[in-house]
């Protein structure tokens, strides 16, 4: 068991290994978070009863959260590409921090974004010096400067190890975010959900949004798988397998 | 008698601030001067509310910190100090602390000492000022840490200064928070041990942990 993870974990390692292995889990991760997305969407849009005190402006949610927790989870991730790129200097590793970078970002923006169009009828205000609204901005920053720090440095081996080493230590931004609702007092609401309570909202009106969290997920999954298979390609240009997989297509 | 890193770092740490005074004097010329602008800019006679002076205060006193912080790794890795601090087989971590707590010590308590100075250009009401003082004391150990750390990974480049800031900023959001956190709750007489205590914690994990990364960032800039 233990021989074989470490196994597959080695020949993942691997760009052309990778390649084309992750064929299948890009297209059944994409096809279910689809499926996931539609019927939450859907349903969180169309038949999930409105709330008492927002009206139908709180069906942002169904954007709104997913975009925010996955933004968070992203950076989480990032993290651990690079302490797994720091330890192990695995190639596939950096590539797939790579593709998780812009994703992250606009993940953020989408959060911010959605936040602000759902702020103008609730708050009054797109934008509010709140605690949350800033630390989020913030994360966005700490992506670019990732971004940045990786586009910019040369060589390009040093770039890699020094972004993984600035998203380790960005890490410290997380509960800030997180607990900021906590902390100090501001406008934005608490969690929606927590894994210790039940939820404060009606079955009619969670589960849609369990279902676009899943369905998110399971789309930045597949997305990032893809655009690792791209930047996997592009980075290995002129080594044999890719010349063969450029003849095939 | 061969000396062990720490003496050997001391030595280096505290003669280095006595010979390149330029480097700190910059940050603290800084500090000060910009205060005069606002002074400037924003007259006599207008009250500025304490909250917006204590975080203009400590905003400046972050600036000012990132502004010198090129200084101290750069001269290093250019110099290739670092390579022969590694060849002795020394121990580049011990280095980066000595430097951190030296800078914190020289740097930090001179921007602690000048607060008051700022504090009555912008009108801060007297009470406050010993604890905007503590509390910029205490705070800058953590945000010398992550400004040296974007030093050390901005250092391979020539203009490394706008990268500088776009990198540690969003580090320095902890420590400002409840730096300035801390002052607030003064001025508004909430209960201030809490933030306090998490304000001394952040600055001993920042010294506790960031050298590491500091050294394994410089190792990799020095390649």
């Amino acid at each position: 068991m233990w021989h074989n993870f470490k196994r597959w974990f080695y020949q993942m390692g691997t760009p052309v290994y990778f390649f084309k292995k992750s064929r299948l889990w890009i297209i059944w991760s994409g096809v279910l978070g689809a499926i996931l997305m539609l019927v939450g969407v859907i349903w969180g849009l169309g038949f999930a009863p409105a709330d008492y005190q927002q009206g139908n402006s709180f069906r942002i949610i169904y954007i709104h959260v997913p975009a925010a927790s996955l933004a968070m989870s992203a950076y989480v991730l990032l993290a651990i590409w690079g302490v797994i790129f720091l330890v192990w200097r695995i190639k596939m590793v950096d590539v797939l921090a790579e593709a998780t970078i812009p994703a992250g970002a606009v993940l953020t923006l989408i959060a911010l974004v959605t936040g602000s169009i759902w702020g103008i009828p609730t708050w009054g205000t797109a934008w509010a010096a709140d605690a949350r609204i800033l630390s989020m901005a913030f994360l966005l920053f700490l992506y670019i400067g990732i971004y940045l720090l990786r586009s910019q440095v040369r060589p390009f081996s040093k770039a890699q190890r020094l972004a993984s080493l600035l998203a380790m230590i960005g890490v410290i931004n997380i509960p800030i975010i997180k607990y900021s609702v906590e902390w100090v007092s501001t406008l934005h609401q608490g969690a929606t959900f927590s894994l210790s309570e039940k939820p404060k909202m009606p079955p009619s009106m969670y589960l849609p949004l369990i279902f676009c969290i899943l369905g998110s997920y399971c789309l930045l999954f597949s997305w990032i798988l893809k655009q690792a298979q791209r930047l996997a390609l592009q980075r290995e240009v002129g080594k044999q397998w890719v010349n063969e997989w450029l003849q095939q297509h | 008698m061969i000396e062990s890193d720490w003496q050997l770092a001391l030595r280096r740490e505290v003669l280095l601030v006595r010979r390149q005074m330029g480097s700190w004097i910059n940050g603290v010329c800084f500090f000060v001067l910009i205060g005069f602008v606002y002074q400037l800019l924003l007259g006599s006679g207008l009250e500025l509310s304490s909250q917006l002076s204590i975080s203009l205060i400590w905003v400046l006193a972050l600036m000012s910190i990132m502004l010198v912080a090129e200084h101290w790794i750069k001269p290093d890795i250019t110099s290739g100090y670092y390579d022969s601090w590694l060849g002795q087989g020394r121990s580049l971590h011990v280095l980066m602390v000595v430097k951190m707590l030296i800078q914190w010590l020289v740097n930090g308590g001179i921007l602690a000492l000048i607060v008051p100075l700022l504090a009555f250009q912008l009108g801060l009401e007297v009470r406050l000022v010993p604890w905007l003082m503590l509390s910029i004391f205490l705070g800058s150990l953590a945000c010398m840490c992550f400004c040296g750390f974007g030093a050390v990974i901005t250092a391979g480049q020539s203009q490394s200064g706008v990268l500088l800031s776009i990198v540690v900023v969003p580090l320095n959001l902890p420590p400002l928070i409840f730096g300035i956190g801390l002052v607030i709750a003064q001025a508004e007489d909430f209960n201030h041990v809490p933030i306090l205590a998490v304000l001394i914690a952040i600055s001993l994990l920042a010294i506790a942990l960031l050298p590491f990364a500091m050294s394994f960032g410089a190792k990799i800039v020095n390649e």
